[in-house]
């Protein structure tokens, strides 16, 4: 049965000069996961919010949305509050309350339903998102993944049949961007509700997603099962910047091209890559480069630091020993509240650690990319702030955003922009400021697989020229493709650190997903692309060559 | 955290214990009963919040208390005893006595006041108040998540700024860039707020009426402490109908006590000014004996 149908939507913001929907037609079923991808800008947030009339657009609009066959406007006020669930992108933002369990009682409240019926809804609702133990805290104690959960679930008490989600994970790190998937997997699978969703993280939401849509500027391009969509993806790849967005084993074996069906989870890349590999020898590789080197000099150096935030609390750091080294990148890796983030405050010297010292080098100039990109602007425009911490060099500003392509916001104001654009804003000033020390607090946060890319390659050529990095980061992939040097962060000290490729196969769980997929083939290969060209040496150094040797 | 077991209390019940035991503390300006309900409140002050917690309150009492109880008799020249001159004015002892009952009712108002904030708190409140006036009680709840938010926000700001290294060092620019941090706090929660009334309408805010959720049960527990309230607190009021708890000052002082029925009275008063102090112990006393050991998790060293 038709849930949500879009016929011939067409829709331009007003003053805009071009429509950012247009003759956009699809239709969703009762219980159907769709994703719909594309760049940002391509109208994927103006599709969604067409599609909750509280939350429409103001514009020109053409062609009807309907719900269950009638059309949005004309849907019963309750209906559309309830039956249509919608939740943003930042997890801050959308709490109205000051308790967990009030903010889940929110919409029904709204709704005057009595206290029984409200008591009963909302703790069906937390233990399905086993959020019990923590339904009595003040929502100001929680994570940004757990907010995200409260917001999820304060949405789903009003027992919606179809679920929206706009870049849900965009502020989350990894992991918790995986838990929240995975409840919305759950959500869809046990409770039937249709979900409809954009995203940048591909590899979390394909293996589930009964469908995808690929829009290019306010049209859809592609709207087929995920595995269909990832074979045309890779068919036109200098297109499609989303190409690189893809679950590794997609990536993988669309561009080996030997399987009939693109493997979309690590389990199905595993056998195909077995199958693949059959009958040939594995080539062993040598990226690792030696690793000998006499160290350089570091340029921030902490040593023994321990710290805690409160006096009865628990150690964050316990005698934490880190070096950067002059022309160093450093990647930190490690889970939620293991103190990555303190352990940067400490180094870039906001707090102080109570025992134990950090040393910077005289002639360094630190900078830090904040965890909130969002504080680091303070004028009306965009243009403004980046002139501002280029201290006025144009020619400077001009580069770097272009190349982080945010040189069409110039004239936004900041916090106008959404997620992934704000992270890149905030890169963008971070670089005009011209220190030679960086310390970075998740970069890829919100970045599209293709945006992150290019961050990899000015982060590298930076380092080329000069520059120390210290980055604290959840994303493996990134790490692996960027660091010169990674290093595990557990339980307030530091693990184990090596070069990236060593630092990963050495890791049985703590790896990236080409990795896992091929390390029984070639433990050393890494990303995507080293896997990639293993195969394909694998494959013209087969049979012959071992025999002779 | 101190366990506070006033809390597992149903508001109302909490809210009645205060508007008798204030109420009464103004109602009859009395030395027994002003000063019954000051060591009442003390007590309870201290088992609920502690030392710490008792002299600050305490702190401020005691100043107005010594203010008060001083400057009636300097002012106030009616009554018939004669204590001593001061100057040309009489200072007598009706007077000195009424200063010092008014010192300590206010006194006893302002410990009482103490443990309110601790044992009422804003949500409990707004339960009670939340059904008469829905869109204000929602106003204070959205309050008291907005003001800590943006004291993180500013807190945000200022080390972010100062990551880029760049705080002027000069008194002008300094503070152009300390209005333009306010100016961008006050941007980002504006942005903010557009987007947490979005959430508002999504989840159908403003269709009609709100009602509001509370996690609050009256239990049979609840019901005792409720008929005990009203029992101890009838007796006062019909005590105080009779003319019992209140005392003639000028120009001369009546008799303390008088009668059966004002000991009645005043022990009333007593039993309830301590009721929740009683409360309040014998929880403590029961989860002792069940926890003899005390809390694992607060024994165990952390290193």
């Amino acid at each position: 049965m038709v849930l949500l149908e879009f016929d011939k939507v067409s829709f331009a913001y007003p003053g805009a000069g071009s429509r950012s929907l247009d003759q956009v037609s699809f239709t969703m079923c009762e219980g159907e996961y769709l994703v719909v991808c594309g760049q940002s800008g391509c109208g994927k947030t103006t599709l969604l919010r067409n599609a909750k009339r509280e939350l429409a657009p103001a514009g020109a609009r053409e062609g009807v949305v309907f719900y269950r066959n009638t059309p949005l406007h004309q849907l019963d006020a309750d209906i559309a509050a309830m039956e249509i669930g919608f939740v943003q992108q930042i997890p801050d933002n959308q709490i109205v309350t000051d308790f967990v369990w009030h903010e889940l009682a929110f919409g029904l409240e709204n709704m005057a339903l009595p206290t029984p019926i409200i008591r009963r809804r909302v703790s069906e609702m937390a233990s399905f998102f086993g959020i019990e133990t923590w339904f009595r805290k003040s929502v100001h104690e929680l994570s940004g993944g757990q907010k995200q959960m409260v917001n999820l679930a304060s949405i789903m008490v009003m027992n919606p049949s179809l679920l929206i989600l706009d870049e849900p994970t965009s502020m989350l790190d990894p992991i918790a961007a995986r838990a929240l998937f995975d409840v919305i997997k759950r959500i869809n699978k046990e409770l039937g509700v249709a979900v409809l969703l954009t995203e940048h993280r591909l590899e979390d939401v394909f293996p589930t997603a009964d469908r995808a849509l690929i829009m290019q500027s306010g049209q859809i391009i592609a709207d087929s099962s995920p595995a269909q969509v990832a074979k045309e993806l890779a068919g036109f790849r200098e297109r499609q910047r989303i190409y690189f967005g893809l679950p590794a084993p997609a990536r993988i074996f669309s561009e080996l091209g030997a399987v009939n069906e693109i493997p979309l989870t690590i389990r199905d890349a595993r056998t195909c890559l077995s199958k693949y590999m059959q009958g040939k020898t594995p080539q062993t590789s040598e990226f690792a480069p030696p690793s000998d080197q006499t160290r350089p000099n570091p340029v921030l150096r902490g040593r023994e630091l321990w710290f805690r935030y409160t006096p009865d609390g628990a150690d964050v750091l316990r005698g934490l020993d880190l070096s950067l080294e002059e022309e160093g990148i450093l990647c930190l890796l490690g889970g939620n509240g293991s103190g990555k983030t303190t352990l940067l405050k400490v180094l870039a010297g906001i707090v102080k650690p109570h025992r134990g010292k950090v040393k910077v080098s005289k002639s360094a100039k630190i900078a830090m990319l904040p965890q909130h990109p969002q504080s680091m602007f303070t004028r009306d425009t965009l243009l403004e702030d980046l002139l501002d911490s280029a201290d006025g060099d144009r020619n400077a500003v001009d580069s770097w955003a272009k190349r982080l392509e945010i040189d069409e916001f110039y004239d936004r104001h900041p916090f106008d922009l959404s997620g992934g654009e704000i992270q890149r804003a905030a890169i963008c000033k971070l670089l005009t400021r011209g220190a030679d020390t960086l310390l970075m607090d998740e970069p890829t946060k919100g970045l599209d697989a293709y945006i992150k890319r290019r961050l990899t390659g000015i982060l590298r050529e930076l380092n080329k020229s000069g520059m120390a990095l210290l980055i604290v980061t959840h994303d493996l992939e990134f790490a692996a493709s960027c660091a010169k040097r990674c290093a595990l962060l557990f339980d307030g000290t530091i693990i184990s650190e090596d070069t990236p490729h060593t630092f990963f196969a050495g890791n049985r769980f703590y790896t990236t997903a080409a990795n896992q997929i091929a390390r029984d083939y070639f433990p050393d290969a890494i990303t995507c692309e080293e896997v990639i060209a293993c195969c394909r040496t694998s494959f013209t150094a087969s049979a012959p060559l071992s025999r002779s040797g | 955290m101190r366990r506070i077991y006033a809390q597992t209390v149903h508001p109302a019940c909490i809210l009645l214990f205060y508007i008798g035991a204030i109420g009464f503390t103004l109602a009859c300006h009395h030395p027994v009963i002003v000063s019954v309900s000051f060591v009442c409140a003390c007590l309870y002050l201290a088992v609920l919040g502690g030392g710490c917690a008792l002299w600050k309150s305490l702190r401020f009492a005691l100043l107005l208390m010594i203010v008060v109880s001083l400057f009636n008799p300097i002012f106030n020249r009616r009554g018939t005893t004669l204590l001593f001159m001061l100057g040309n004015n009489w200072v007598t002892l009706e007077s000195t006595v009424f200063g010092v009952v008014s010192g300590i009712q206010l006194a006893s108002i302002i410990v009482w006041s103490g443990s309110y904030m601790i044992a009422m708190t804003s949500d409990r409140f707004l339960y009670l108040f939340g059904k008469a006036a829905p869109s204000a009680s929602l106003l204070i709840t959205m309050t008291q998540r907005f003001i800590p938010t943006i004291q993180l926000q500013i807190e945000q700001i200022c080390t972010s700024q100062q990551m880029l290294n760049q705080t002027p060092k000069r008194v002008l620019p300094k503070m152009n860039a300390a209005v333009r941090n306010i100016s961008a706090l006050l941007s980002w929660s504006m942005e903010n707020a557009v987007e947490m009334a979005d959430s508002m309408k999504a989840r159908g805010y403003g269709i009609r009426r709100r009602t509001t959720f509370h996690l609050f049960r009256f239990d049979s527990r609840d019901s005792v402490i409720l008929c005990l309230l009203l029992l101890l607190s009838g007796i006062c009021a019909l005590a105080r109908l009779f003319g019992h708890g209140r005392m003639e000052f000028f120009p001369d002082m009546t008799l303390i006590i008088t009668g059966v029925s004002g000991i009645v009275m005043y022990s009333a008063f007593a039993l309830m000014a301590l009721l929740p102090t009683f409360f309040e112990i014998s929880q403590k006393i029961k989860y002792a004996r069940i926890f003899p050991k005390g809390d694992p998790k607060l024994g165990s060293v952390r290193i």
